[in-house]
């Protein structure tokens, strides 16, 4: 990357060394690769409207957005648990140009904070013990559903792809293929058009259901994961 | 920097944070009386002994790697470790008899036995039948004795890898251990030698002998019969007589 920066005819010769020193530093800095957290991609093509006419909304049925598995009894870790319908998305997707080519893609990363945190395992906050195992992603499994099934994955248990840092499902998504929502009913195939839940709820909303099922020998302790669902136009 | 135009895009997120606390659990349950009563009135119990089959059934679930083992030891043992004797609670006659008599002259028998998902346990463990009864009588060392901690409270496992310093399934190291999980979802009893086991069957046998001197107590190196650790004579004075067994279920370290 190439830049271009004034020089001022008053710096005196220390004080250009000087400036050219701490720039170089910086540039430095802002090259060198961090293991970062998993985030959203930035979209790179504009055929949709922005934020806020177009969004994504989460409604947290209980616990804000923070949920709680705890397993304090042997039934809970044989069995698991399971939260239904903790999380639904609300999708408004807008496209006041009338282009007719706005579509939209949905899905969720899974994010475990990155380094030091090994790259298949929760976030472990506290530790309760020493035998037994880390906690693997995989373990975390989430179904998505809507009324119009539009998404490939509605209605089954998944896991990450991959269960690692920034390992995501992929909720909807059709290449550029615009998939026109129904009127007064499904459209069918995976509706990513110009829409709202507020006149097509079965298209534009998803209920997010989650389950544990840790059974035995992982490392007794608290753990963390935080799941990002994102909306853009490119994946 | 040149100007640049910028295009609306749709491009949102949210975000859920979803935490899991992992308690760790480690039940153990006995579903058979926590009173075994042996009562020896008869001269052939004395002789023969008395052997309580399955008086104790245990039922084990964890969720971590863990180890058992059962622990002998009574008031007195408890305020002094050096006291490895019953607590004697009623002298019956002339009190000619001796009322310290050793822990270790219970022995147990389990099974399944030899369970440990790792290491053998060079203590061994429970599963050896119990030794027949020698004719004439005499010090016997067995491989039943139920441990009895030398130098400190009775909560300490067995840790050193020597004979009586039993466990009843993993071991002493952090590499014998056995696998978390429960007898509920076991779909059978474990056969000697699993890897793992959540059920376990309980035996106990008392010799007391004739004279009674408890002729197979004894600390897997050395008889502890009343005659080999007091005089030529000594017999044990008739009485009712406690002693407590502890099993300890613990998380494998």
């Amino acid at each position: 990357m190439r830049s271009r920066f004034l020089i001022s005819k008053n710096l005196t010769k220390h004080q250009l060394y000087k400036s050219l020193y701490i720039f170089f530093l910086v540039f430095t800095a802002v090259n060198a690769s961090y293991a970062q957290p998993a985030g959203c991609a930035t979209s790179t093509s504009s055929r949709c409207d922005g934020w806020p006419l177009s969004k994504l909304d989460l409604d947290q049925q209980a616990g804000g957005s923070m949920l709680e598995f705890v397993f304090d009894e042997i039934s809970d870790y044989t069995a698991g648990k399971t939260l239904y319908g903790t999380s639904i998305l609300r999708v408004t997707a807008s496209d006041t140009a009338g282009g007719g080519d706005c579509a939209w893609k949905l899905r969720m990363i899974v994010n475990n904070g990155g380094a030091p945190t090994p790259n298949t395992e929760w976030l472990q906050t506290a530790s309760y013990g020493s035998s037994g195992a880390q906690v693997p992603i995989a373990l975390l499994e989430v179904r998505v559903t809507n009324n119009c099934a539009t998404s490939l994955v509605n209605g089954t248990w998944q896991t990450f792809q991959l269960a690692e840092n920034g390992g995501e499902i992929v909720i909807i998504d059709d290449g550029s293929f615009v998939n026109a929502a129904g009127i007064g009913g499904c459209g069918g195939g995976q509706t990513n058009s110009v829409g709202s839940y507020l006149t097509s709820f079965g298209e534009f909303a998803f209920v997010i259901d989650y389950r544990v099922r840790p059974f035995y020998n992982y490392t007794p302790g608290k753990y963390e994961l935080n799941i990002k669902f994102c909306i853009s136009e490119d994946l | 920097m040149a100007g640049t135009s910028t295009f609306a895009q749709i491009q949102d997120e949210e975000n859920v944070t979803v935490t899991m606390e992992l308690v760790p659990i480690l039940q153990l349950n006995m579903n058979t009386p926590d009173q075994v009563n042996f009562v020896f009135d008869e001269i052939a119990e004395y002789i023969g002994g008395i052997t309580q089959y399955g008086a104790t059934i245990l039922t084990a679930s964890s969720t971590v790697s863990w180890d058992l083992f059962a622990s002998g030891t009574s008031g007195a043992h408890a305020a002094v470790p050096a006291s490895r004797f019953w607590d004697a609670q009623v002298a019956y006659g002339a009190a000619s008899g001796i009322v310290d008599l050793p822990l270790t002259a219970l022995e147990l028998h389990q099974f399944p036995g030899d369970i440990n998902n790792g290491l053998a346990n060079t203590g061994g463990d429970y599963a050896a039948q119990f030794t027949a009864n020698p004719n004439p009588q005499a010090p016997t060392l067995g491989a039943n004795n139920i441990y009895v901690s030398a130098a400190s409270a009775y909560l300490a496992p067995p840790a050193v890898a020597a004979a009586n310093n039993r466990y009843i399934a993993g071991g002493a190291a952090p590499l014998s251990f056995v696998e978390g999980g429960s007898y509920l979802t076991q779909t059978a009893v474990a056969v000697n030698g699993a890897l793992n086991a959540y059920y376990f069957v309980i035996d106990y046998r008392i010799v007391p002998g004739l004279p009674a001197v408890f002729p197979f107590a004894n600390t897997g190196a050395a008889s502890e019969d009343l005659v080999t650790i007091g005089a030529a004579g000594d017999y044990a004075q008739p009485g009712v007589y406690t002693m407590n067994v502890k099993y300890l279920m613990i998380e494998n370290q």
